[in-house]
């Protein structure tokens, strides 16, 4: 399985090391070529939005930790939903949190997807390539 | 209405009838100027609800009518009229069966229409009496005369049932002894003159020996007045002479006894209940009060003292504002202000109480919550005059209801921090987990660098020890929650302690660039004390590590004092601090100072409320200082209790090694699990040791027994056959010296103490943390 669009790179947003480390060397792994951009906190994630506006591409897809410094990442996520041109980009949420409330709130604001941490990778980049699909899909129809 | 009016006078006659029809609606109105004339409209119409009789007529005396018309049982009311000075005729006419009468003064006329209607309403009374049958016992000496009486009353008031006697004896007979016992008979009708007991006597026995309550009416053949007054003194109610026609006035006579005696029993009924009352009002614990609409006390019942500590008379003078809160006044006004307003007119005496809950404020001006149950008071016209009030001490009810409130609440917030604690544990154990599972698939990677291996080993490393913490503090808060947790204490040096903590912490102080600072009373090489060294430092690196944990940078100091009989540490950072209304509550379990999403660090927020446990345990304290943004300070102090130097037994003993020599060590692993094995070997590998394997309990003992080289046993202690604690018993048969270290995976305190206790010189929990085995295998070894 593979992310098409591979000059487009992926949004990580994750305050673990350790996370970070392991996520790109499980898209490495599945020979992902998509550039991976990581921002270690929700402030940082929000930075994005600025740069986007000044030309730097958008991700293909998003993944977001809930527990962050700063901004958490629920409050990111609902501020990304309600931009106006970035709501379509696609938001993964990969968290170690199974609480329902946290579910809830987060596919009430928009989330495109939700996993709990720990998880295998191999449906952990199913999901990404599904959903990459889907909104591609969605993009073109809509323009 | 139908009236029969007798009267004579033209001019009295006008202005009667107009009165009367200007009174009553629907009256009628027959009228007769003299006793014939009204004699014959008897004779045509018998029914009448009124008689009204002018005593003096052309033909006759108006009381010969009222006779008449008594003796033929004419179911109507009876009015006479008189001249002013006649008053004896008036009570003549009374006796003889009129209800009321009027003499003729200015104005009479004003209060005719109320004294008919009230005529009216006594002859229906005296009717209903009628109707009644009542006991009579007749005492007479002349059978003749009982004869005549009997057969009189046979056919004018039949209701009346006369049983006859001829002495007083007999009647004495009949009668009960005492009051308590019921009577026969209502009324006694006794002739004066009798043989044997005479009347007087009869009475005085009656009244005053046995108190009978039954009316008495006395008759006699003669009149004389001091008969009459003896008699009536002694308690007769009614005194009768026997003239012509005396037989007609006897029944109603006799009724009237009787209603004076029923009334009289009546308000003796009503004296009872009201004493009754008065005993239950009095003695009660419920206040009762009465107010009038403008809340004046007009009755307080003597329990309010009780409940406010103001006798009756002082609180009396007290109006409601002043024993009563504001907001409680407030509510009385508001509970009434409607119905004292609306004014309606309502035929209950009391309305249906309301209940309201009020505080009251009492002498000493503390206050007193109280169930009021309370009903508007009405006059006889149906007006509101006031407000009764039944009131009861409801403290401890509201206490109870308080506590109920407040523990439901704490509940709820306990189950809060508990949802909390879970959710937070999940997201502690799911991080290591994570990096444990996505790493652990990475090294199957046939092509993986060995740089990119030792990395990922070391990342799963660290995960687990992270993991292993958190299931160790899960572990001590449940044990301390079963209250199973004990001090097992044993010689410590607490420098010892400092050392191993430096030597722990300093690497990691280093790392993230904070200077860490080891402080200690000069000139102590050995500060020897008796405490549970696990536990000690189980605190320590619990503080120490929250100071390395929220310390971004600066300086974290650490160390001891002694202080009256107390060993004070203290652990001194330059964090994020805490603010004062989390210092209470951050050694509460669960509780980490930010319980927010934004968590920055981890944790499983029970490090201090393990460490408050423990420290309870120690008979000692931990508290805090901080400032937020600033640093905090946390000190915990225990007893320092000095150890008895002359207890060496409990030194451990040490074997000397000559390191120098070549010659390698000789250690035996039993242990039945072969990877565990194989990790003891790869731990010691870099080390000169011998290693022999003994793969159970039995096995243990025979390479002991048959290899007196072995220095070192690490024994485990669920082996199969014999199991740690056993083979340690039995090879401390043959060999004391020889250094046995238990090594189990139950983690459970009291496993060192069996161990100890069992022969071992040292008990190390599994997994194995390499450091600390090194440490503890050159304690013993000297290598």
């Amino acid at each position: 399985m593979k992310i098409k669009n591979c000059e487009k790179p992926i949004l990580l947003v994750e305050d673990n090391p350790i996370d970070v480390d392991l996520t790109i060397r499980a898209f490495k792994k599945n020979n992902l070529g998509n550039e991976i951009k990581v921002a270690r906190d929700g402030e940082e994630a929000l930075n994005w939005i600025q740069k986007w506006d000044e030309g730097e591409p958008t991700p293909i897809v998003i993944l977001l930790d809930l527990n962050l410094p700063r901004y958490n990442g629920l409050e990111v996520l609902k501020e990304l939903k309600s931009h106006e041109l970035y709501k379509t980009i696609p938001v993964i949420i990969l968290t170690t949190s199974a609480e329902s409330k946290d579910i809830e709130t987060a596919y009430k604001l928009g989330a495109n997807s939700y996993i709990v941490k720990p998880v295998e990778l191999d449906k952990f980049i199913e999901v990404a390539a599904q959903i990459d699909l889907y909104w591609r899909v969605y993009n073109e129809l809509s323009s | 209405m139908k009236i029969l009016y007798l009267e004579d006078n033209a001019t009295d006659t006008d202005l009667t009838t107009r009165k009367l029809a200007q009174a009553f609606k629907d009256c009628e109105i027959i009228h007769a100027d003299t006793l014939s004339e009204a004699r014959k409209r008897l004779k045509k119409d018998k029914q009448y609800d009124l008689a009204l009789i002018d005593m003096h007529l052309p033909d006759g005396n108006g009381l010969e009518f009222l006779v008449e018309l008594r003796e033929k049982n004419i179911n109507c009311a009876i009015i006479v009229l008189t001249g002013s000075g006649d008053e004896e005729s008036a009570v003549a006419a009374l006796k003889s069966g009129a209800d009321d009468y009027l003499t003729k003064k200015m104005n009479y006329l004003e209060s005719l229409p109320s004294s008919i209607t009230l005529a009216i309403k006594n002859f229906e009374q005296k009717r209903k009496i009628s109707s009644r049958e009542i006991a009579v016992l007749y005492i007479e000496h002349n059978k003749s005369d009982i004869e005549l009486t009997q057969r009189h009353f046979k056919s004018y008031a039949p209701n009346f049932l006369i049983t006859a006697v001829i002495n007083a004896e007999e009647a004495l007979k009949k009668l009960p002894l005492t009051s308590d016992e019921p009577c026969k008979y209502s009324i006694i009708l006794i002739d004066y003159r009798l043989s044997g007991i005479n009347a007087l006597e009869f009475v005085k026995i009656i009244r005053r020996e046995r108190k009978l309550a039954l009316a008495i009416v006395v008759v006699t053949g003669q009149g004389n007045e001091e008969i009459a007054i003896e008699a009536l003194r002694l308690g007769v109610d009614e005194y009768l002479v026997k003239r012509p026609n005396y037989l007609f006035r006897l029944p109603s006579l006799l009724t009237s006894a009787y209603q004076y005696h029923e009334l009289e029993n009546k308000q003796f009924a009503l004296e009872k209940s009201e004493a009754l009352y008065r005993l239950l009002v009095n003695n009660s614990t419920d206040v009762i009060v009465m107010l009038d609409l403008n809340l004046t006390y007009t009755y307080i019942s003597p329990a309010i003292y009780h409940l406010i500590g103001y006798t009756p008379e002082e609180a009396i003078n007290h109006k409601l504002e002043d024993v009563l809160t504001s907001e409680s006044l407030k509510l009385v006004i508001s509970t009434f202000e409607e119905e004292i307003q609306s004014g309606q007119f309502v035929t209950n005496y009391l309305t249906d109480p309301v209940v309201i809950e009020l505080e009251m404020i009492r002498k000493d001006g503390s206050r007193v919550w109280t169930e009021v149950k309370a009903s508007l008071l009405f006059d006889e016209k149906g007006k509101p005059n006031g407000i009764f009030g039944v009131t009861r001490d409801i403290t401890m009810r509201k206490k109870a209801l308080m506590d109920l409130i407040e523990a439901k609440e704490k509940a709820e917030e306990s189950d809060q921090l508990k949802t909390a604690f879970l959710n937070n544990i999940s997201h502690e154990i799911r991080t290591p987990m994570n990096a444990i599972i996505g790493f652990s698939e990475f090294l199957n990677d046939p092509e993986l660098s060995l740089e990119s291996r030792m990395h990922f080993t070391d990342v799963i490393t660290k995960s687990c020890n992270q993991l292993l913490s958190i299931v160790t503090d899960i572990i001590s808060i449940a044990t301390i929650e079963a209250g199973q947790e004990k001090i097992h204490e044993s010689q410590v040096n607490v420098n010892t302690v400092c050392e191993s903590i430096n030597d722990q912490f300093f690497p990691q102080f280093q790392e993230k660039n904070i200077s860490f600072h080891i402080t200690t009373p000069p000139s102590n090489n050995e500060v020897l004390i008796n405490t549970d060294e696990t536990k000690l430092i189980q605190v320590l690196t619990n503080l120490v590590g929250n100071a390395l944990k929220f310390t971004k940078k600066g300086h974290v100091n650490f160390g001891y004092e002694i202080k009256d009989n107390n060993l004070e540490f203290f652990i001194e950072d330059t964090g994020i601090g805490i603010s004062p209304d989390m210092v209470e509550v951050i050694f509460d379990r669960f509780r980490q100072v930010e319980s927010t999403s934004t968590r920055e660090f981890g944790g499983s927020g029970l490090g201090l409320s393990i460490s408050k446990a423990y420290a309870n345990l120690f008979g000692g304290k931990i508290w805090l200082k901080s400032e937020l943004g600033i640093g905090s300070t946390f000190y915990f102090s225990i007893p320092f209790k000095v150890t008895d130097d002359n207890y060496s037994s409990g030194k451990q003993k040490e074997i000397a090694i000559n390191s120098n020599t070549n010659q390698p060590l000789t250690i035996l692993i039993a242990e039945d699990e072969e990877y565990n094995y194989m990790l003891f070997k790869a731990i010691l590998k870099d080390l000169n040791l011998n290693i022999i394997w003994a793969k159970d309990g039995s096995e243990t003992v025979e390479k002991c027994k048959s290899n007196p080289d072995i220095d070192l046993v690490l024994m485990d202690i669920k082996m199969p056959f014999l199991n740690g604690y056993e083979a340690t018993q039995q090879i401390r048969q043959f060999n004391k010296d020889i250094i046995i270290i238990a090594q189990t995976a139950h983690a459970l305190s009291g496993d060192r103490e069996k161990a100890i206790a069992a022969g071992c010189n040292e008990y190390i929990s599994k997994p194995i943390d390499k450091t600390l085995f090194l440490r503890m295998l050159n304690k013993y070894l000297k290598y």
